[in-house]
């Protein structure tokens, strides 16, 4: 097990980094780059948030009503079969914009991060 | 001016520099003061830039209760900054008062987990089954880590993980090492269990006084 007792070690996976900043007691600066040279791929990059966003939702949604008995089996393998390949498609659009799981975010100020 | 936390108005400003190389500053209100840099410079919000931001803020509450700012705020005035501290100052002080003597301690944890690739996710009710499955192990070491550390932990915040699960822990100095010794000997007991402990850090997660959020 590792415990970091020195507060210089700052990583996503063990520190409050998402906190410095997503977590806030304002959030008065949130700006949109449109800078031509990247305007494409931040199109992009929030475009497929906005999907991922929705195919997050409809797996959890999913996996309630499963949890719950409320799905036929017929329906269970249609439902999982469709977010399978989503997840699938998913990852083969972000290989093709050279985008992480990562990048597909918005930090919502003081919501958080969407994702 | 870049924000990076408010503080008691008693507090002195430290001698270190901000993110832009400038000597930091104390703005004033009644009962509540914040640390600032004068900047013209746009921050973008990297890793790296966050990081520096984070540092500072540690460094800050090596000597003062804090509350970290989100990071990159910033208001084009003293004024400005005079007008948020008066508007605020009730319910910042009063999180100042509440946080005093307290630091987050964040906790990851998790399993060796299935691959969305893996060979046995053949069908969709396989898929669907195995992210059930995921759903379930994280409310149920969500529950057991809560239950072990419930000793210590004055608030609790399930934290956004894309694997396994990661909670800020609210807790006071003196109880960081025995919580981590708890983590520690939870970890150790099983093979699989796998623990992440770091901290003590300025209370990034609790700035805001929120309801802690339900796995």
């Amino acid at each position: 097990m590792t415990i970091f007792d020195d507060a210089t070690s700052f990583d996503e996976v063990g520190s409050p980094l998402d906190g410095v900043a997503a977590n806030s007691l304002n959030s008065l600066t949130g700006r949109i780059s449109a800078d031509p040279e990247t305007v494409e791929r931040g199109l992009v990059q929030l475009v497929l948030t906005l999907v991922e966003l929705i195919r997050q939702l409809m797996e959890r949604q999913a996996v309630r009503r499963l949890d719950a008995g409320a799905m036929t089996p017929e329906e269970t393998e249609r439902v999982g079969r469709t977010l399978m390949l989503l997840e699938q498609r998913m990852g083969e659009l972000r290989d093709h914009f050279g985008l992480t799981p990562d990048d597909l975010n918005l930090d919502l100020g003081p919501l958080g991060r969407l994702l | 001016m870049l924000l990076y936390a408010v503080i008691p108005d008693n507090a002195t400003a430290p001698d270190i520099p901000g993110l832009a190389g400038r000597r930091l500053e104390i703005i004033r209100a009644a009962g509540v003061a914040v640390i600032v840099e004068e900047c013209s410079d746009r921050f973008s919000t990297t890793k790296h830039e966050a990081g520096a931001f984070a540092k500072i803020v540690c460094n800050l509450a090596i000597s003062t209760s804090v509350l970290p700012v989100r990071f990159p705020t910033v208001l084009a005035t003293r004024a400005a900054v005079l007008a948020q501290l008066q508007a605020q100052e009730k319910v910042w002080s009063q999180r100042l008062r509440d946080l005093s003597g307290l630091s987050e301690v964040v906790i990851r944890a998790q399993w060796p987990e299935a691959e969305s690739d893996d060979p046995s996710i053949t069908s969709g009710t396989s898929y669907l089954l195995s992210r059930a499955a995921v759903v379930q192990r994280q409310k149920t070491l969500v529950a057991e880590i809560r239950e072990l550390i419930c000793e210590w932990a004055r608030e609790i915040k399930v934290l956004r993980s894309q694997q396994g699960i990661r909670l800020a822990c609210l807790v006071a100095d003196t109880d960081v090492p025995p919580l981590k010794g708890a983590i520690l000997r939870w970890q150790e007991a099983a093979d699989c269990r796998q623990a992440v402990v770091s901290g003590p850090w300025p209370p990034f997660s609790f700035a805001v006084d929120q309801e802690a959020m339900s796995p």
